[in-house]
């Protein structure tokens, strides 16, 4: 066979292995452009077809990727809001740090932040987290507290100062939000940050900030960080909180303190504190469900 | 208690004092808390009537047809006092404020259309909630961090991880807490379950749970919203919808934005079950795969027809010492078939208890067999637990493994493909595409 021939049939060969993707691709964008202008009431068939197409796009990162980046094309265009939301959807599952960019600038108008946050949500790394910080400085005061719960939920230690701030505010949804998500970040930054706004903001975000730091505790502990855990309990078990969460401190020290767990127990047994009795009744409790599961399973 | 490493726990210098700590928290208690009360004498035993001061106080959340039927459960408890209800929609909750006096003889219970104000009160001992599943995470959380006792509605969570995230809230709290799968607390299901526990088919290797099979409905317009009712409230942390009849109350379970179909609104039910049955109520699956026949038009959208396989390991339960599959399906009989090398045994609703050979039902059970937690009434097991301290016959844990097999089942059925999935981690292995899947971000300011 000469060179020439040769080339050909390789051409050729590459082209039929070539010819599914560039079919599917083709089905996909012509399945978009059919949804363009959904809405809802409308037939869900278009919608169907498009998430086969993506399931799949998935499992192949090339396909991934072709079928991600036509779907975040859909998002610069005047498709509805309805084929957007749906698109966003689609993109929780499709879309990678490469999408980023083109979804972020949802984040900005209050109109789409939520759609923009079902995509940009799942996505991993630091392209997305930058995208966030960036909403968070710069996008619109409604979409303040939904940007900060995802922050707080992908754990973006570099947002604890500027949450440590919105926090700081005192009042009103985003402070709120600020306060959930540095406990759930659940640094020693973050803790500190909580500790020290604690007494000036507003009376109704006071248990915010405790069950913030009773996460921040756990998230501490959990890192071996457990020093600094038990002087977050120990400043919750103090004279003047709640029951609640003095509660919630004793049966953290009891979870961080496995040698000497029985020995609080025991005395909040014996004690006159009758919310911590019966925290200390509970643990004793379920310690023993918990034997008699071990002892069952032997 | 969690487990811990214990080559963590080393001496530090300078760690406070376990007993300055509890002496600090105690006296804080000591200074705050009167002698403890006096029951007057004249209220005792007066006509029957538990006196108030050992009554559990309750407030309710979610008063549709199941928060109400549990409510109206509660009302026939004398030691349970229902003074608060809330529900987004209007007729709902004045409906149930209604029947509350109605049976108190008064007006003493206040309604409430946000489940917040409800939980500001200083005088709940406890909350049941019955919301659709993707409200079930929020104010069960924020219960808990009040320190209240739950009775709440299964499925658990609408995600795994909203699920993890109760879990956690109501052990971070130490709180009582009761599911509504009420089935562990009929005898039918104890016995079965303790026999299949008990070793009397032999080696389980097929677990099959028989569910009800879903339904479509056609595309539905938009409507205008009724009175009263509080729809974006209703949706919630949900995707901005437009509203339809038919996308709320009872018919939420058909919609994925909502729950998971026909195959959680079961699941939770007899999932748990066969959980009971194999002794894996604290664990789960090592792999799952799944087919679906979703609806292809119309407002709903969950599955149909669906048919999973999950694989559980050798060492997961003592009674299939190699591994079994539960199969869950709604091409079986509704209920849970357990299959063994020595006979089957089957148990679902309306008392239906059925072994091949018969002669296992005449068992008795035997000092080395496997009791199970014995509760005749649900509501009373969970009384009996808020005084006593116990855990519950269906505490928050079983309940969030069941409904989690049932959450995995429709990542599979969506994503097409065989999942790997680790218990003990709650991750998929080596798949952060489907891990995707375990939980959603929330609309607007909503978050757990």
């Amino acid at each position: 066979m000469n060179h020439a021939r040769r080339s050909a049939l390789l051409l050729l060969a590459l082209g039929l292995l070539l010819l599914p993707l560039d079919a599917s691709a083709q089905d996909l964008d012509a399945a978009l452009a059919a949804i363009k202008g959904y809405t809802f009431g409308d037939s869900r068939e278009g919608l169907v077809t498009v998430e086969a197409l993506v399931t799949g796009a998935l499992a192949s990162p090339s396909q991934r990727r072709a079928a991600a980046a036509k779907l975040t094309h859909v998002l610069g265009t005047d498709a509805t809001n309805d084929c957007k939301l749906f698109v966003c959807r689609q993109l929780a599952i499709a879309a990678g740090p490469e999408n980023v960019s083109a979804i972020a600038p949802l984040l900005h108008d209050a109109a789409t932040t939520d759609m923009a946050r079902y995509a940009l949500r799942p996505i991993p790394g630091s392209e997305a987290d930058k995208a966030y910080l960036d909403a968070l400085s710069k996008g619109p005061e409604e979409a303040r507290p939904g940007v900060i719960n995802d922050i707080g939920e992908r754990g973006i230690t570099r947002a604890v100062t500027k949450l440590g701030k919105i926090a700081g505010e005192g009042e009103g949804a985003a402070a709120e939000a600020a306060i959930a998500a540095l406990g759930k970040i659940g640094t020693k930054s973050a803790a500190r940050k909580l500790a020290s706004i604690e007494d000036d903001v507003a009376v109704d975000l006071r248990p915010a900030v405790e069950n913030a730091r009773l996460a921040a505790a756990i998230a501490l502990a959990e890192s071996g960080r457990e020093e600094a855990a038990e002087n977050i309990y120990e400043d919750l078990a103090a004279p003047g909180r709640t029951d609640r969460v003095r509660v919630a401190a004793f049966l953290g020290m009891v979870n961080i303190e496995e040698d000497e767990a029985m020995e609080m127990i025991m005395e909040a047994l014996d004690g006159t504190d009758a919310p911590l009795r019966a925290a200390a009744k509970r643990c004793l409790y379920q310690m023993a469900e918990d034997y008699e599961a071990i002892a069952a399973a032997h | 208690m969690t487990t811990k490493d214990k080559s963590k726990l080393l001496p530090r210098s300078g760690a406070i004092s376990r007993r300055t700590f509890l002496r600090r928290s105690a006296g804080a208690a000591a200074a705050a808390t009167a002698f403890p009360y006096i029951v007057p004498a004249s209220a005792l035993g007066r006509d029957g009537f538990v006196a108030p001061s050992n009554r559990i106080v309750m407030g309710g959340i979610g008063l549709g047809s199941q928060g109400t039927g549990n409510m109206k459960g509660f009302l026939e408890f004398p030691e349970a006092q229902i003074v608060a209800v809330c529900d987004v929609d209007r007729s709902h909750r004045e409906a149930a404020q209604q029947i509350v006096n109605s049976t108190y003889g008064d007006n003493g219970c206040t309604g409430y259309g946000d489940f917040r104000e409800i939980l500001e009160r200083d005088d709940l001992d406890a909350a049941f909630i019955a919301v659709p599943d993707h409200w079930h995470a929020i104010p069960a959380i924020a219960a808990a961090r009040k320190g209240l006792d739950i009775y709440a509605e299964k499925p658990l969570a609408l995600t795994i991880s909203e699920g993890r995230a109760m879990v956690d809230a109501v052990e971070q709290h130490g709180i009582v807490w009761q599911t509504g799968s009420w089935q562990r607390s009929k005898v039918n299901f104890r016995r079965g379950c303790e026999l299949v526990r008990s070793g009397y088919i032999g080696e389980v290797h097929t677990v099959k749970v028989g569910l009800p099979t879903g339904s479509s409905i056609e595309s539905q317009p938009e409507m205008p919203i009724p009175e009263g009712f509080d729809y974006d409230f209703w949706l919630g942390p949900a995707p901005e919808a437009p509203y339809t009849e038919q996308r709320c109350h009872w018919n939420f379970r058909w919609i994925l934005d909502y729950s998971g179909g026909q195959l959680t609104d079961w699941a939770a039910h007899h999932c748990d079950i066969a959980n009971w049955g194999m002794g894996t109520e604290h664990t789960g699956p090592i792999s799952v795969e799944g087919t679906g026949e979703f609806p292809k038009e119309g407002l709903w959208d969950a599955a149909m027809n669906y048919t999973l396989t999950c694989q559980y390991p050798a060492g997961a339960s003592l009674v299939a010492p190699k591994g079994f599959t539960m199969l869950v399906s709604n091409s079986f009989p509704m209920g849970v078939r357990f299959e063994g090398s020595e006979g089957s045994l089957y148990v679902s609703r309306g008392d239906a208890l059925e072994a091949d050979p018969a002669s296992i039902l005449d068992v008795e059970l035997k000092p080395n067999d496997v009791p199970l937690y014995d509760s005749s009434n649900h509501a009373k097991n969970f009384f009996d637990c808020v005084r006593t301290r116990k855990s519950t016959i269906t505490p928050i844990q079983v309940a969030h493994r069941a409904i989690s097999i049932a959450h995995l089942g429709n990542i599979a059925m969506k994503l097409e493909r065989k999942l790997n999935w680790d218990p003990k981690t709650e991750r998929f292995v080596n798949d952060p595409e489907a891990d995707r899947k375990l939980s959603r971000a929330m609309r607007g300011n909503w978050h757990v």
